[in-house]
């Protein structure tokens, strides 16, 4: 299952790069539910300082709405910066992280099976 | 290199590959926050959103006809259940004038509890109304059993509430981490049904 659900993430032609007011629409599909993980060393020289403040949130397996709330930003922003590193490839998603289609039949059963016994 | 206990908690296990979401709903002090706090595996956190609602809606006080841009917060929390599964909770009003916001958080949603206070059954007209009419989410509604509120049958409160024969009611304790569980597994449950 993981790598298989690329497709879920919508990626516009024009991508980034057209920008409204300095800010670029993000080109995946990144909620707050949108499981990420850093794939560069935060203090690398080569990024810039929001690259790096997500980075330094990024050193293991969270998801964007608590690194938004570490930030102290909306979720909203952070889709904008984080869509641009991963074309950069400064993170990855884990892919199949909330996805649009929601979870399959047996995710479902295994979350069921784990709430029934905790 | 994460030292002290609250870091301990700030990142998933490396194995997690899978994120489900579930959405808490249910109208102001309804006892969402304290439902998400009770089954999280961390403190429940706080994202606001900026959100822009035309005035011109039904519900809006006033009636003019520009836009006013509003601050959401959304409460969330979320437990590791398998080594590769990780539940979050979002906590939204689900009221109308809100639907930009949570319309995004229903996309993929394995469904939504729907919290209802007994004291105030109506308050939930509302976000039931979104929830059947805009939404396909399977969801469950959860009475939160406050002291003193009246105690009603499921089937008083399926009248009430105006509610398919389908959809379970279970009578939860936002403040007791089993009540919660269970009404989560009911949820889920019923979801594998719809499915
Ligand atoms: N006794 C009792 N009190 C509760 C219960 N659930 C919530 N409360 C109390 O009710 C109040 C509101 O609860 P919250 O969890 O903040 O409700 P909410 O739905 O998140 O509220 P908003 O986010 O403001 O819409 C708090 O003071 C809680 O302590 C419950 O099951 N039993
Ligand atoms: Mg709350």
């Amino acid at each position: 299952m993981p790598g298989a659900r690329e497709d879920d993430y919508v990626d516009h032609p024009i991508r980034s790069y057209v920008r409204t007011g300095g800010r670029a629409r993000p080109t995946h599909r990144l909620t707050p539910a949108t499981l990420l993980i850093g794939h560069t060393d935060p203090a690398s020289t080569s990024v810039g300082r929001q690259e790096r403040e997500v980075l330094s949130q990024c050193l293991g397996v969270i998801s964007m709405a608590e690194i938004a709330v570490h930030l102290g930003q909306p979720v909203s922003v952070l889709a904008v910066i984080a869509s641009d590193m991963i074309d950069a490839g400064l993170i990855g998603v884990r892919p199949d992280s909330d996805t649009a289609t929601g979870p399959s039949r047996e995710t479902l059963q295994k979350v069921l099976h784990a709430l029934n016994h905790l | 290199m994460l030292s002290t206990t609250s870091d301990d908690n700030h990142y998933l296990a490396p194995t997690v590959v899978e994120s489900v979401k579930i959405l808490v709903v249910g109208s102001f002090g309804v006892g969402k926050t304290t439902l998400i706090g009770s089954v999280s595996e961390i403190d429940p956190l706080r994202t606001e959103e900026t959100i822009t609602e035309a005035s011109e809606g039904i519900d809006a006080v006033d009636s003019t006809p520009e836009k006013t841009t509003t601050t959401v917060a959304m409460d969330f929390g979320r437990i590791t259940l398998t080594d590769e599964i990780a539940l979050y909770l979002f906590g939204t009003p689900g009221q109308r004038r809100f639907w930009d916001l949570w319309s995004g958080l229903a996309e993929g949603a394995a469904g939504a509890l729907v919290l209802v206070d007994t004291r105030r059954l109506e308050d939930s007209f509302e976000v039931l109304d979104q929830l059947e009419t805009r939404t396909s989410l399977p969801f469950v509604v959860a009475i939160n059993q406050f002291p003193g509120a009246p105690n009603y049958e499921p089937e008083q409160i399926r009248t009430a509430l105006d509610l398919d024969d389908e959809t379970p009611i279970v009578v939860c304790n936002a403040k007791n981490r089993n009540a919660c569980v269970r009404a989560l597994a009911a949820l889920v449950r019923h979801a594998l049904k719809t499915h």
